[in-house]
């Protein structure tokens, strides 16, 4: 039988990697993976089908997109990502070790596509997890980690958006909003749209002198955010006081970003995404996931991120053309 | 997307002299735009100018950092990861629900006797959201253009449609049966260009503004 998608050989969002790509994208992906290692996060591997009854009921809204039903009538689900098979190996391998853990991992995940929109449906991630980080939670090591694997990449112009999943609630709260204007606001901000923002935020009170609107829009470098602005939230406080404690060449790619909102429900608290100028979407990102861990049942601090190596690849790609037509 | 300059995505259509207005305002040199009607990359200025409904695949796809567009464009490309920055104010229209003027009116004629409205339109994901929200079971044809054909030609029932003054739909002998939205022109940014060159981006924002 032939195809019956069209000339489509493979399922859309999905590709053949030939030896050309696979050459770059090992080199790159060996020298981030081998940075990974001897920074002491040990590689591991995981099943690529899970049982879907050992996923926690509260992730499911990250839902796996993909289920295949076994010999026996179990459900098995495609991992949408390492974060959560991560989180069952410290719940459940290292149960009695209070931690620190820490994972890399180079895997295969597999994602629901919005149609037409050429998203890939099977990403390469690269990513590390900190499991019992201690005081901020693994948060600084984990960034400069994160710094350094980018590094190692080859990639010279990147950037980290960071935000806390908090800020935007307290801001509301420190503004007095309330009732039907809240709920509007939090998904407008999440959806990007501050049209809606500003037309709600207009009558809100203001927030350490400037007003609602000003602030959920607000991306600021560490060393441009005014301190009336920096103290106005506890969680912002905390953000600031972190991304000021970090050396100054990882300081200096930072952005503060108030609205910043992980698409992933088990975040609570820092969140953080990766950028390059030479690619227009994130190249990946993370944050905190203590509520994640505690469904299966551990007590601890988590924290993580996760890279798109192919998109890793693309923008390296993209700054070497952008090098050459510059000179 | 290096440094801070900036690349706005301009549609060429309904939009296009108003939006060019506006980035003069701005302080943005849209000379070489209105000198030529065929070139379509501006790089001296900072412009591209595409088709309208091509706006925002070009704003999430970082091809262009910002881009003008309607509300009514933004509402079928929700799928697409963009941020809408500002109401622009201008370009004004309604959305309506619209046939051919007879009574009675052959949409809920044909509801009531076929059980199922034809509608022709160019906006299928706001035409199909108003007609679930009246409960009312309805087939949609994707039309790319000229929708006031469709209901004089057989193919549709009635029409979703924009209307600036009406002077189309009684050219064709249309009236319109409800208002159902309302757009203005919207300026957008590509999520990633909205953090990386935030300084340049709210400072145009702020030249642009309307208020």
């Amino acid at each position: 039988m032939t195809a019956t998608q069209g000339s489509m050989p493979t399922p859309s969002g999905t590709r053949d990697v030939l030896p050309d790509e696979m050459r770059e994208l090992r080199a790159i992906t060996r020298a981030m993976v081998d940075r990974l290692d001897s920074a002491g996060y040990g590689e591991v591997r995981t099943p690529t089908l899970e049982y879907e009854r050992s996923l926690p009921g509260g992730s499911a809204a990250l839902g796996p997109a993909y289920r295949l039903i076994d010999e026996h009538g179990e459900t098995l689900v495609l991992r949408s990502d390492m974060t959560l098979p991560i989180a069952r190996i410290a719940a459940t391998r290292y149960s009695n070790d209070s931690g620190p853990l820490r994972f890399c991992y180079l895997s295969r995940a597999w994602r629901r596509v919005k149609p037409r929109s050429g998203e890939a449906r099977e990403v390469l991630q690269l990513g590390a997890e900190l499991i019992g980080g201690g005081a901020d939670g693994g948060a600084s090591e984990l960034l400069n980690l994160l710094g350094e694997v980018l590094d190692a990449s080859g990639l010279k112009g990147w950037k980290l958006a960071v935000g806390d999943s908090r800020i935007v609630g307290e801001l509301l709260d420190a503004s007095g909003v309330a009732g039907d204007d809240r709920g509007v606001l939090v998904d407008a901000v999440r959806r990007g749209d501050f049209v809606e923002v500003k037309r709600r935020a207009a009558s809100a009170g203001s927030v350490g002198g400037r007003s609602l609107n000003d602030l959920l829009s607000l991306r600021s470098s560490v060393d441009l955010l005014a301190a009336e602005v920096a103290s106005s939230t506890p969680a912002l406080a905390q953000l600031h006081a972190l991304a000021t404690a970090l050396p100054a060449e990882l300081r200096e790619r930072i952005i503060i970003d108030l609205s910043l909102s992980p698409d992933l429900n088990y975040y609570e608290g820092l969140v953080f995404e990766v950028y390059d100028p030479a690619i227009g979407r994130p190249l990946g990102g993370g944050g905190r996931y203590d509520p994640l861990l505690r469904e299966f049942g551990k007590a601890t601090e988590a924290i993580g991120f996760a890279l798109d190596a192919d998109l890793v690849h693309a923008a390296l790609a993209g700054e070497e053309r952008g090098e050459r037509s510059a000179t | 997307m290096t440094d801070s300059k900036l690349t706005i995505a301009v549609p060429r259509g309904s939009l296009f002299k108003e939006a060019l207005d506006c980035l003069d305002r701005a302080g943005i040199d849209t000379t070489p735009v209105r000198e030529n009607d065929r070139r379509l990359h501006f790089p001296e200025v900072g412009i591209v100018t595409v088709r309208p409904t091509d706006v925002p695949t070009y704003v999430d796809c970082g091809a262009a950092d910002l881009g003008i567009t309607g509300k009514d464009v933004i509402g079928e490309q929700l799928d697409r990861d963009f941020i809408e920055l500002l109401d622009l104010e201008f370009g004004g229209c309604k959305m309506v629900v619209a046939t051919i003027e007879i009574e009675p009116d052959p949409m809920v004629e044909a509801a009531k006797r076929l059980g199922v409205v034809r509608v022709a339109t160019k906006y299928p994901k706001a035409a199909a959201a108003w007609f679930a929200s009246q409960g009312t079971q309805v087939e949609i044809v994707e039309v790319k253009g000229s929708v006031e054909l469709a209901p004089l030609t057989g193919l549709a029932d009635g029409i979703v449609d924009l209307v600036a003054t009406g002077a189309t739909l009684r050219e064709n002998g249309l009236i319109a049966r409800a208002e159902i939205g309302s757009t203005t022109a919207r300026l957008i940014a590509n999520p990633v260009a909205h953090r990386l060159k935030a300084a340049a981006i709210d400072d145009l924002a702020a030249r642009i503004s309307p208020a």
